[in-house]
């Protein structure tokens, strides 16, 4: 019994800690508002000491609601997705309960079917969760650790230059979700200072391994999403603001087009719309790159924020770059998969 | 500002009095037109100077009387277009995120472009 209060104890610190770093002081706010709860503070450690913990104490605040926290915060944005696909009949048989079950026991797993595994930075990548979502979607959480380098300092003596650097070790939260008609999304924690994500996708098809076997999988292009969101952009206005697109031809050419900020719209210059109009010719051309903001439609209107999705990099790739609502990040996906039938 | 007063500041530089003129109507066009923005290569372009340099003493000057505001702005290497925009170079980062290609980047000189905002 003491022993299971320690895990408790353990996992809730842990779970606060990984908030703190995933989510932001208003954000948590906003989680407590919600469950009516008292969340006033000017930082971090007095809203845990003066509202979380309390909250904990008297049971109006549950563990499992801190971690369903902590799946938002962490697993929607900052993030390149890449999507695959399976014929649905196979999709149904990869997430039956059964099957699952028995892969989890063969790794030993079978306790993440009652509940997940909270950890902070582990040795090696590691399945810490594995859920359904209302029967039409499996999905396989991982966790990994990852780093990166930071420059502190650099000496120049005559002609021998001395550059100090830190590694920083970080925690990484990908995921793979099955949909019921055969979609596979993976979500791979977006890298600081690279846009190569081979190596990423290799290791996260090596942790599924027969969960979610590769070789049946093939990746799903978005090719066709990009061109008609540039073909269309005079439909979509309402609900996307375009920062920059490349495009090319059959004959080889090129012709990019930005913005000279992020709040700026490149179809409402003129002559940049004119020329992106004219060599979007049907057929023969395609969209490989595009920088976009999009403001959700709700009864037709687009809300105040916008978020911001690339589309580049593989044929199946693209990314949220900063971390956003479930909402929002299903409705990204959504519409996505809408502009690419 | 008054046309005056705007012919009184380009005129007290070294700008030829020709260049002079086709600045001040530039200055004008893009106060009417509103949000413009102009590297040095493009009003070079549109001024015709017979000396740069003076072009580049002309708008010290109206960045001086507030006329225009200089910033220096980092472009994506890899798309060219705008991710930040700095009062000068000192304050722009060594390391920067690359938003358009959502990565962090070293910023170098040739990232870096001087903009006149109207």
């Amino acid at each position: 019994m003491a022993d299971q209060r320690k895990e408790s104890d353990r996992n809730i610190r842990l779970l606060l800690s990984l908030i703190e770093r995933t989510s932001t002081l208003e954000k948590t706010k906003g989680f407590l508002a919600a469950r009516k709860l008292h969340f006033s503070a000017g930082s971090w450690k007095e809203l845990v000491e003066a509202r979380i913990e309390p909250a904990l104490q008297s049971d109006a605040l549950a563990a499992d609601d801190l971690l369903e926290f902590l799946c938002e915060s962490e697993e929607h944005g900052g993030q390149h997705i890449f999507l695959f696909r399976i014929d649905p009949d196979t999709a149904k048989q990869l997430a039956d309960r059964v099957r699952i079950r028995v892969e989890l026991r063969r790794r030993g797993l079978q306790t993440l079917l009652d509940r997940p595994l909270i950890l902070d930075k582990p040795e090696a990548p590691q399945i810490v969760d594995v859920r359904w979502e209302q029967e039409e979607r499996f999905l396989v959480k991982i966790v990994e650790p990852r780093s990166f380098f930071r420059q502190i300092d650099e000496r120049r003596e005559g002609n021998i230059i001395t550059t100090v650097r830190e590694e920083i070790i970080f925690r990484a939260v990908n995921l793979l979700r099955l949909h019921s008609d055969g979609l596979l999304e993976m979500r791979l924690q977006s890298h600081k200072n690279s846009s190569q994500y081979s190596d990423d996708i290799n290791r996260a098809w090596d942790v599924v391994g027969t969960i979610l076997p590769r070789v049946q999988f093939v990746e799903e292009a978005i090719v066709a999403a990009k061109t008609f969101m540039v073909r269309e952009q005079q439909k979509l206005k309402d609900e996307i603001r375009y920062s920059d697109s490349l495009l090319k031809d059959d004959n080889g050419y090129v012709l990019s087009a930005a913005t000279p900020d992020q709040d700026s719209n490149l179809f409402d210059n003129s002559a940049a719309a004119r020329s992106l109009e004219q060599f979007m010719r049907p057929g023969g051309t395609y969209c490989e790159r595009l920088n976009i903001w999009v403001s959700p439609l709700s009864g037709g209107q687009p809300s105040k924020s916008s978020i911001h999705v690339r589309l580049a990099g593989l044929p199946n790739e693209f990314a949220l770059t900063t971390a956003c609502s479930k909402q929002d990040y299903e409705y990204v996906l959504a519409r996505i998969r809408e502009c690419n039938r | 500002m008054s046309l005056q007063e705007l012919e009184n500041v380009i005129g007290n530089t070294p700008i030829d009095r020709q260049s002079g003129k086709r600045l001040v109507h530039l200055v004008e066009r893009a106060k009417a037109e509103g949000h413009k923005d102009y590297t040095f290569d493009l009003l070079i372009q549109e001024v015709n100077p017979q000396s740069p340099e003076a072009l580049a003493l002309a708008m010290h000057a109206l960045v001086q009387n507030g006329i225009v505001q200089r910033v220096i702005r980092v472009e994506s290497p890899t798309t060219h277009g705008g991710i930040g925009d700095f009062s000068s170079v000192a304050e722009v980062p060594k390391e920067i995120h690359d938003w358009r290609a959502d990565e962090d980047i070293q910023v170098r000189p040739e990232n870096l472009h001087v903009v006149y905002k109207f």
